[in-house]
């Protein structure tokens, strides 16, 4: 790259404009879109790549692609994923006993004394419940003071010096979605990185055929890589995620970075000179970096109000609440930004669990890493259809159980690795989260039919004590969850958003059916299970003409 | 709404850029300092509540009965939570509750009230400690917030209710609670500032239900303050108000929901505070005896009143007012406002109530002046941050070296006056709190007077005595459970000194109701009944008569008529309830 005089960016102050692709005001020597020379004589036409192409041509790395930048790996890699973290399988041996005991003492104890026993239960779940809501505002409290997410200013990240920022792998999974991938391109083609230092890896299936057209018609440039995931079961966003992390550009063990983006994502631009930013200040512990998630269509109804209201509060308050506590968090979808010698070190997404990005997360942290939350949001599509989001959320919680069953495997070790305030954190948010969803609905009929016609089971069932304190659980921590989302709503500058979140009971009543029918899988066919992560390639975002084998 | 295009990075930089330029910073508070301040009062006002309880052998009636309510619920022949009763707000009471177990422990605990005396204690040192902070926040130099805030915690009045156990400690300090971070969140803007603001009000609803007031000015500030200051369109702006409105009152809405809710699930009736019998404001009669016999029936004796109690607490109160206003005009902070707007709406709304005749004159419901001054004084002293740099500017004539020389020393005077002026507040309150013309008829402050002069036929002390009397007499019976039938709201001395409470059916019991209208059906024996005094009793209003013939359903049996103390009667019950 040619440095160009002092002089020269002085005059350039005045905001000239690259030619090639009319980005700018332009300050730098170089279009940071493009990155091309902005040199005041050149004369590259429009549709030229080879400036760009011949310099980044000499970079050695593993790839090399015939146009129009196809990769096709023979065959996908094995699992990293060391089996006993794995979700290859539901439940250990040991576990599926203690489950048998557990529910046989339950049986022998509701025929033995049916009014102790179902006490006994009332108790662990409101203690159960009221553990989980006390955490929950906890968490949220803690992260209302300052400095729980890393910010970084825009002057800061425009000030890092290109050629030292790493090497960045975008990974983009998609599955037929033809029609979005004009849209996907026009959104990476955002973001202010140099692009000899980006690696975009659109990861699609080898039989999408038609997203695969699409895709090579859209392709901006050199930048840009189609991977084409062999068939093999099965067949998740996980697997193509791991095909696409085997592929990635830059040195083996680098200072390289990774990323994960939706098909449907419109990033801040900003958002990978954030983290690199992020990172160096979070030092080497820090493996990985969420940015937020946002929806772009809060306003189109009602569930996408209580959608994005619920994910302000999830990703600006309780991932940083959480990130503070030092308990494990787990992470989002999308925007999570990794080290990628971290990342190939603890093997990488596990194809298994249906919602692999939190069980990594967690994996991260029993291997001694950090996860810290950036101020920085990705905008996306708040799924906006009943069915369709019950599937979506029913998808979550059932991922969320598998999670908890996986890492539970060995409650010791992971006492050990996690710490004591880790473990309780992690039972109570990752265990927590479906937890709630199940037992809100169960309180709140017995709540009303109390209040309707006091019959006398429900007297029996709540000695005076149980009964103020799941009274008191129910109530203030109903109103806190709903306070919650107002707060929230109203700190991401969504004032429209405050009044649909005084209505989410509504929308917890939806969480819970969702609950229930992720349970309902997990208990009585966990076999389904597998199947139905066929083809959910994809956990957030997705768009409803998907089809679901 | 979320706009993707212009991107939510920029519009949190711009604005933290904005507070930061613009923000007038508090001081940093000193941790030891604040630690200091935080506990030293508790400690004070715990000693001086001892002395009260276990030497003066002083309860008032009010704290001793929210003592008696904890008690009931827990030590009571029919416990549950219920049994803190729906007359007055409920979190008082409540906070006393972890304290009942002590009474296994130390019955003089719960017996002498002291339980109260802890809980006002610990409130109002946080109500001191939230004033330090709201002066930390104005950014008043050091040495004067230390003055400030000692003069309030020893002023005679903070002190006296800091000890005494009763609920106006807590109502203090959710009041200043509130003011404080209504004043950051006009500074700031963060909805931080606006939740605590709103948290400040229900808690304040659920100690006293004057909070009614400033919840609603609170609330009415709050939108006309967001819609004219934010931008955007008519509707944007409106958006942005109903937004704040929903973030400011949904605490308080919801206080006031769910202890409507739990009181009509319970007794009936939502608001039990104003339609019960025992209620203050179902007393109109006895209101209007009492302020006519005190206070005077002419309005204008009830304005003097009013008048000399209030400037009588605090005489530079209004000075004061626009000397802070001044000052807050000159440097463009909002804080005066909040203050004016959170103290002034409970003075105000007080005031009202007892000019239109729904409340007593008493001294005490104009407690909120006390800290309203304090806090005003230190609006008027705060200073401003941008002082230092201005005087640094420099000064080319000798007219104006001359004024910046005199600076120091008027901004000295300034401060010795306003000091001196709020410090005045101390022997003037002291006066008015033992001014026996101000004070007639109120059971708190009167011991206070009657002290001074020598006297020792205080109405709660003679009750105290009597009640420990009658259940000495009582527990020597050996009564059975649930064998004496009385009402608390006198009999509470009675039922707080007996060895074995559950030998009393009491009105927070949920077969009260039923044993009262049929004794014998419930095998109650006996019927205690105070002498009719002006004041509800359950017994006598269900059987007229009872107290001076036994309504023909029960025989007198013993009486307990010491000169100069609180008399009882005890029926044996008789016939059945029903032949009559």
């Amino acid at each position: 790259m040619v440095r160009l005089p002092p002089a020269f960016h002085a005059e350039r102050r005045d905001g000239r404009t690259c030619r090639r692709c009319a980005y700018g005001p332009a300050r730098r020597a170089y279009c940071r879109r493009c990155s091309d020379t902005l040199d005041r004589g050149s004369t590259v036409p429009k549709d030229s790549r080879t400036a760009a192409h011949d310099r980044w041509e000499s970079i050695p790395g593993p790839r090399h692609l015939t146009r129009p930048f196809v990769v096709k790996p023979l065959r996908v890699p094995e699992d990293a994923v060391p089996r006993e973290l794995s979700a290859a399988y539901t439940v250990t041996p040991r576990q599926a006993l203690v489950l048998r005991v557990a529910a046989g003492a339950l049986v022998i104890g509701l025929v033995a004394n049916a009014a102790a026993t179902a006490i006994a239960l009332v108790a662990v779940a409101t203690a159960l419940y009221a553990a989980a809501t006390l955490f929950r505002v906890r968490t949220f409290t803690l992260a209302l003071g300052k400095g729980s997410d890393i910010v970084v200013e825009q002057t800061e990240a425009l000030a890092i010096w290109d050629r030292s920022l790493p090497m960045y792998t975008v990974l983009v999974p998609a599955f037929r979605e033809p029609q979005v991938i004009g849209a996907l391109i026009a959104n990476l083609d955002r973001l202010d990185y140099p692009r000899d230092r980006l690696d975009i890896k659109l990861l699609l299936e080898d039989d999408d055929a038609e997203t695969i057209r699409a895709a090579q018609a859209a392709v901006t440039g050199d930048h840009m890589e189609l991977v084409r995931v062999p068939y093999s079961e099965p067949r998740t966003k996980p697997k193509a995620l791991n095909v696409g992390l085997r592929l990635a550009r830059g040195r083996r063990h680098g200072r390289g970075l990774v990323t994960i983006y939706d098909a449907e994502d419109r990033p801040d631009p900003l958002q990978l000179r954030r983290a690199v930013a992020a990172f160096r200040r979070a030092g080497t512990k820090t493996a990985c970096i969420q940015a937020k998630l946002a929806y772009y269509n809060a306003d189109q109804n009602m569930i996408t109000r209580w959608f994005t209201a619920e994910y302000a509060t999830w990703f600006s308050q309780l991932l940083p609440g959480l990130v503070r506590q030092g308990v494990p968090i787990p992470l989002g979808g999308t925007s999570n930004h990794f080290r990628r010698t971290v990342l190939e070190q603890v093997g990488g997404w596990d194809p298994h669990n249906v919602t692999e990005d939190a069980d990594l997360g967690i994996r991260l942290h029993r291997a001694g890493y950090r996860t810290e939350v950036l101020d920085s949001t990705t905008f996306e599509e708040a799924n906006s259809d009943f069915v369709n989001w019950v599937k979506q959320r029913s998808r979550w919680y059932k991922g969320y159980m598998q999670t908890w069953l996986v890492h539970m495997r060995n409650p010791v070790r992971l006492w050990r690795e996690l710490g004591p305030s880790g473990f309780v954190g992690f039972n109570l948010f990752v265990g927590g989260t479906p937890l709630l969803a199940l037992l809100n609905p169960v309180f709140w009929t017995l709540t009303l039919s109390w209040f309707l016609h006091s019959p006398a089971f429900i007297v029996a069932l709540f000695p005076p004590w149980l009964y103020y304190a799941s009274l008191a659980s129910l109530v203030l921590g109903n109103f806190g969850f709903v306070y919650m989302a107002m707060l929230s709503a109203q700190m991401s500058h969504a004032p429209g958003l405050v009044l649909a979140a005084t209505l989410s009971p509504v929308y917890w009543g939806m969480m819970s059916i969702a609950a229930i029918k992720a349970a309902i899988q997990l208990v009585q066919a966990p076999s389904f299970w597998e199947k139905t992560s066929h083809g959910l390639d994809r956990a957030a975002g997705e768009v409803p003409q998907r089809a679901e084998t | 709404m979320l706009r993707p295009e212009a991107g939510p990075a920029q519009g949190r930089l711009s604005t933290a850029a904005h507070a930061d330029q613009f923000a007038v910073h508090g001081r940093r508070p000193v941790r030891w300092l604040g630690a200091a301040i935080a506990l030293a009062p508790v400690l004070l006002y715990g000693a001086i509540g001892s002395l009260l309880a276990f030497v003066f052998n002083v309860i008032l009636w009010d704290s001793w009965s929210r003592v008696a309510s904890a008690y009931f619920v827990v030590f009571s022949r029919d416990p549950h939570l219920a049994a803190i009763g729906f007359v007055w707000n409920p979190l008082p009471t409540v906070a006393l509750l972890p304290f009942m177990p002590l009474q296994l422990l130390a019955p003089g605990l719960v017996r002498e009230g002291f339980a109260a005396n802890t809980v006002s204690a610990l409130f109002m040192g946080a109500a001191v400690w939230q004033l330090w902070r709201i002066l930390n926040d104005l950014n008043v130099r050091r040495v004067v917030a230390c003055t400030l805030t000692l003069m309030f915690a020893v002023h005679p009045l903070i002190a006296f209710f800091g000890a005494n156990g009763m609920s106006e400690a807590a109502f203090l300090f959710f009041l200043l609670l509130t003011a404080r971070h209504l004043a950051l969140w006009l500074r700031e803007g963060t909805t931080q500032a606006l939740a605590m603001t709103a948290v400040g009000l229900a808690l304040g609803y659920l100690t006293r239900q004057e909070a009614v007031a400033p919840a609603a000015a609170t609330f009415l500030g709050v939108a006309a303050v967001t819609f004219t200051r934010s931008s955007g369109g008519r509707k944007q702006r409106l958006t942005a108000a109903t937004a704040d409105l929903l973030v400011v009152g949904a605490p308080f809405v919801f206080a006031f929901t769910a202890w409507a809710l739990a009181s009509w699930a319970i007794v009936g009736s939502p608001f039990e505070q104003f339609t019960s019998a025992y209620s203050i404001s179902a007393q109109r009669s006895l209101i209007a005896t009492d302020v006519a016999y005190n206070v005077g029936a002419e309005l204008v004796h009830q304005v003097r009143h009013l008048v000399q109690q209030v400037f009588g607490l605090a005489p530079a109160v209004a000075p004061m007012a626009l000397v802070a206003f001044a000052v807050a005009l000159r440097r463009r902070d909002p804080h005066v406002a909040a203050i004016i707007l959170v103290f002034g709406s409970v003075l105000a709304f007080t005031a009202l109530a007892f000019l239109t005749g729904r409340t007593f004159g008493w001294l005490r419901y104009y407690i909120a002046v006390i800290p309203m001054l304090f806090v005003l004084a230190g609006c008027a002293l705060s200073q401003d941050p941008l002082a230092g740099r201005r005087s640094k500017r420099a000064t080319s004539s000798r007219r104006e070296r001359l004024r910046a020389a005199s600076r120091p020393i008027a901004s000295a005077v300034g401060t010795a006056l306003i000091l001196a002026a709020t410090a005045l507040s101390i022997p003037s309150a002291a006066r008015t709190m033992l001014d026996p013309e101000l004070n007639r008829g109120d059971d708190g402050i009167q011991f206070l007077s009657l002290m001074r002069a020598g006297a020792s036929e205080d109405a709660d002390v003679t009750a105290y005595d009597a009640g420990g009397a009658v259940a000495r007499y009582l527990d020597d019976k050996g009564l059975p459970t649930g064998a004496v039938l009385v009402d608390v709201a006198s009999g509470l001395s009675v039922v707080l000194h007996s060895a074995d409470p559950k030998q009393f059916v009491i009105t927070t019991d949920r077969d009260f109701e039923a044993a009262l209208a049929d004794p014998v059906a419930f095998d109650v024996q006996y019927l205690l009944v105070p002498a009719p005094q002006g004041q509800h009793d359950a017994l006598t209003s269900e059987y007229p008569g009872l107290y001076q013939n036994g309504a023909e359903i029960a025989d007198l049996e013993w009486e307990f008529d010491p000169p100069g103390m609180f008399d009882w009667r005890l029926f044996k019950v008789t016939s059945p309830a029903a032949e009559t």
